[in-house]
């Protein structure tokens, strides 16, 4: 009977056991149920405010003075010390206390190592990673930097900084989501932060559309493509103001052919590689003082990417003897990215041009090992990325070719780019310099003259950003700064044959030939991924996705207005009016064809009729107008949509299909291929109405219903989470607008620096300082963000200076 | 008295092991006092799960509100929208469930060799 119960208690108790420690109820990536319901070391430990933290016995050998950092109420660190890399390693140690998990997982992404920590759903992702290079470029940097001590310096006091707070870490301390996915951290090292700049340079200047153009090209012909697809939108409004001459003496890409050739053959009819969202993009400007009301220059910004949480930014002031700088800094990256100091403020937006270009190989064997260059053989370099994938005993092993034009992405029958080998300036050896982008970075940092801003960017290549500059003194500038590859008229825009190394890059454009402006006449620089220059600069460069109109509106204000403030700045910011509406609507209403239209359709034109032209939360009439827009471009171009997914095609950019509305009504583009007639601009527009009518009229009629609603935008979680993420914000903007939030992507970051006596700042982020759930600054700044608040930026003089009140104060000793 | 004395000792003993032991500290503990102290199995496991239950539910219920509560309505939603009660009652039980367990295997154990 003893022995029974005893044997009873036993069973019981192992399989009590056996279910906490392995079963996972909630399902993968859940970790057991056991040690993640535990209120000792699970998540519970992270559901208790650990905003505020002290370092009582902590000293840091890393360090050679204290450092003191003082929290002000928003979590803000103000970082102070007695050297620089003092004043790094307390950034890095700082930034990983509120962001490690984000940092570890951005990187982890980055490099194609999920699958080590979700599993083999992962591993897809992870081996489009390691074949696009990603994990060898974050390499090459590294290889790069090491060949600078002002770069490594930076890195090393950034990394010792992070681990230092990592080692500080017992399992039931870490982030939250390291427990959900059940992994630990793993130590910070140069690579994660060059894998970082990589993560950058796959938002920014990935996109390519070479293999849709090249599409494109096949079916349509020379002549219709380049009706459809022209490089220039005449009304543009380029960053470098037209006419702008160009003082220096072009060096010629190649002399003996003035166009690249451009090969023709069959449609390759792969699908495309993920790419950035579309909506990443930003506004940046610098008015001058003689356009202000104060007198003084006003530098404003705002980065459009996709927003998330943890957020993208961690807002921060550094002080030291040698650097002293307030800003936005990306976790994962010494140094602040977009700020200003007690001079000068700067700020960026993404260049975009198109620098990764596709060369189709001609392979010499069915094994394809050896291809064909300029009448040579050639073998490919066999590159193997062991990609770790939790669960399986093997690592999985992915053999790359690599040639040299770069790696063959794919090669297997039915995937995307086959037998592409890719030629991405992010995977250019850079050469030896003094300092790269984050010793740049840090530079502008310090610099307190246009001098010194030219001074610190001469070596940023990669990924080419509009650096615009206001300055006490009174100077305005902006660069469209990069290292841009030397092509022909044309090259690149199309896959090209990767049998002649004629096809190549001739070089770089000379950084003293990149477009540049000081002090314009117009008294305002600025950009928003519009195209760089006008027709006149010598040099080609391309992109299929130049922004067509929040340039112009931001163009047209700033010209428009003169005795501007603070205030009117913050207001274009968040200016919900799009130029891409007041020309098409108009368009719209005048090619429709009123009779026969549904009660409900014609409720839909009154609002149009009356609206304002601005993408506002509650208003209904531009979600009539977006899908009317939608449907038109659909039945103008049916000929690229019924093969949509089939073959990538380039889709006709919007300015575009306007243009022939409005200048060629009766292009046989809008004549419908599944019907007998001929139809015209006026029946495709009173058509699309229709087709709006069919799918949308059930919300529409809804009162709830409005813009908000239609367009969606959620913030989401890193790792999707929703009931970490933010869903369905009730905001209004517009893509085409200078406001450009859409359903995923928006203003991550919104900044305005008044270049006083006293230089200030306002600025706001949607999301908040701290990037753990549990906190209430995870997401406390997303509401005032949607109503276009601004936070006034405490900047502190000295670290004693209590002119605001403060959350609390952390000394490093050493 | 023999009861108040397990309770007790489960309560303040699982308290400190738990922050150098994993999350089954409270079962060891458990196993190890009821075997010591020698009450029924039956009366063990209830002043075992009692103990352990009242255990972990004031620890997460003290983290819940020093957390103001932000972090448990979360994880209550990643949960398929459990409400913060459930989400303490569900840790609550678990704690329990292993304290009943193991102070249940401590005493039979005991009485299987004594």
């Amino acid at each position: 009977m003893r022995f029974v119960s005893f044997l009873l208690a036993a069973i019981l108790s192992a399989a009590l056991l056996f279910v906490l420690a392995w079963s996972q109820p909630f399902g993968q990536p859940l970790p057991p149920v056991g040690k993640f319901f535990s209120p000792f070391g699970g998540f519970w430990k992270n559901a208790a405010q650990r905003d505020v933290f002290t370092l009582d016995a902590s000293s840091f050998d890393q360090l050679k003075a204290p450092v003191t950092v003082v929290f002000d109420e928003r979590l803000v660190p103000h970082v102070f010390a007695e050297n620089e890399t003092d004043a790094v390693f307390a950034q890095g140690y700082v930034t990983a206390r509120y962001r490690l998990w984000q940092m570890d997982f951005a990187t982890r992404a980055a490099a194609g190592r999920l699958a080590e920590v979700v599993g083999e759903k992962a591993l897809e992702r992870d081996r489009g990673q390691r074949r696009k290079g990603m994990l060898m470029a974050a390499r090459n940097s590294v290889a790069a930097w090491e060949k600078s001590p002002q770069e490594m310096a930076l890195v090393e006091a950034y990394t010792n900084g992070v681990n230092a707070y990592i080692q500080s870490l017992t399992p039931a301390d870490y982030p939250l989501e390291f427990k959900l996915l059940n992994y630990a951290p793993e130590p910070w090292t140069p690579l994660r932060s060059a894998l970082m700049m990589k993560n950058m340079a796959e938002t920014l200047c990935f996109r390519s559309d070479d293999l849709a153009a090249y599409n494109s090209l096949q079916m349509w012909g020379r002549e219709m493509f380049d009706s459809l697809h022209p490089e220039h939108n005449p009304k543009q409004s380029p960053i470098i103001p037209a006419g702008t001459p160009w003082n220096f003496k072009p060096i010629e890409a190649r002399p003996d052919s003035l166009s690249a050739p451009i090969m023709m053959g069959e449609l390759l009819p792969y699908e495309l590689l993920p790419q950035a969202s579309p909506g990443i993009g930003s506004n940046n400007w610098a008015v001058a003082g003689k356009k202000t009301a104060s007198g003084h220059p006003i530098l404003s910004n705002d980065p459009h990417l996709t927003l998330s949480l943890p957020s993208i930014w961690f807002e921060m002031q550094m002080h030291a003897p040698e650097y002293q700088a307030y800003g936005v800094t990306i976790p994962g990256l010494p140094g602040i990215v977009i700020g200003f100091n007690d001079q000068q403020a700067w700020g960026v937006t993404n260049v975009g041009h198109d620098v990764l270009d596709w060369y189709r190989i001609a392979w010499m064997d069915d094994e394809k090992t050896r291809y064909l260059l300029d009448d040579q053989q050639q073998e490919v370099q066999i590159v193997e990325e062991v990609i770790e994938v939790k669960g399986w005993d093997q690592p999985h092993i992915e053999k790359v070719k690599h040639t040299v034009w770069g790696p063959i992405v794919y090669e297997d029958e039915d995937s995307p780019y086959r037998d592409l080998a890719m030629h991405w300036m992010a995977h250019e050896v850079q050469e030896e310099m003094d300092f790269y982008e984050l010793g740049a970075f840090y530079r502008l940092g310090q610099a307190k003259t246009h001098q010194q801003y030219v001074e610190a960017l001469r070596n940023f290549e990669n990924p080419a950003q509009n650096f615009v500059m206001a300055n006490r003194a009174g100077d305005i500038a902006i660069r469209v700064n990069g290292k841009f590859p030397l092509k022909n008229r044309g090259q690149g825009r199309f896959v090209q044959d990767g049998s002649s190394s004629a096809n190549d890059w001739a070089g770089f454009i000379p950084m003293d030939h990149i477009p540049q402006i000081l002090n314009p006449e117009r008294g305002f620089v600025s950009s928003a991924n519009q195209t760089s220059t006008d027709q006149n600069y010598p040099y080609y460069y391309n992109s299929e996705g130049f922004d067509d109109y929040r340039g112009r509106i931001i163009n047209r204000t700033l010209e428009e207005k003169s005795g501007m403030t603070v205030q009117d700045m913050m207001a274009l910011q968040n200016d919900n009016r799009s130029i891409l509406a007041e020309e098409a609507l108009p368009l719209l209403l005048k090619l429709l064809d009123r009779n026969g239209l549904s009660p409900e359709e014609r409720t839909w034109v009154a609002w149009l009729e009356k609206w304002d032209l601005r993408f506002e939360a509650d208003a209904k009439a531009p979600m009539v107008f977006s899908e009317w827009l939608r449907q038109t471009h659909r039945r103008a171009f049916d000929e690229i949509y019924v093969l949509e997914d089939s073959i990538p095609l380039l889709k006709p950019e919007n300015w575009r299909l306007l243009e022939l509305m409005e200048q060629a009504p009766d292009h046989t583009i809008f004549d419908q291929k599944d019907t007998p007639a001929k139809e015209n601009a006026s029946q495709i527009v009173t058509a699309a109405l229709h087709d709006v009518a069919e799918e949308w009229a059930a919300q529409f009629s809804d009162d709830d219903y409005n813009w908000a609603t239609h367009k969606s935008t959620d913030i989401m979680h890193l790792a999707r989470i929703p009931a970490f993420s933010t869903m369905d914000l009730n905001v209004g903007g517009y893509g085409d607008a200078p406001n450009a939030i859409k359903g995923t992507t928006g203003p991550s970051w919104r900044v305005v620096v008044e270049l006083g006596p006293e230089v200030k700042a306002w600025g706001i982020y949607p999301g908040g300082q701290s990037g753990h759930p549990g906190s209430r600054f995870y997401d406390n700044r997303i509401l005032p963000w949607i109503k276009g608040e601004y936070d006034e930026l405490y900047v502190m003089k000295r670290s004693d200076e209590r002119s605001k009140p403060e959350l609390f104060v952390v000394k490093f000793t050493k | 008295m023999k009861s108040i004395l397990l309770f007790i000792g489960i309560l303040l003993i699982g308290y400190a092991a738990h922050h150098f032991m994993p999350w089954w500290a409270v079962y060891g503990v458990a196993l190890l006092l009821s075997a010591v102290v020698g009450l029924r199995p039956g009366r063990s496991f209830f002043i075992g799960f009692l103990a352990a239950f009242l255990l972990w539910a004031g620890m997460a219920y003290w983290l819940h509100q020093s957390g103001e509560g932000i972090l448990t309505e979360k994880i209550g939603v990643m949960l398929g929208g459990l409400s913060v009660p459930a989400v303490v009652s569900i840790t609550a039980m678990l704690g329990g469930l292993m304290g009943g367990f193991g102070a249940w295997t401590g005493s039979s154990g005991r009485r299987l060799v004594m």
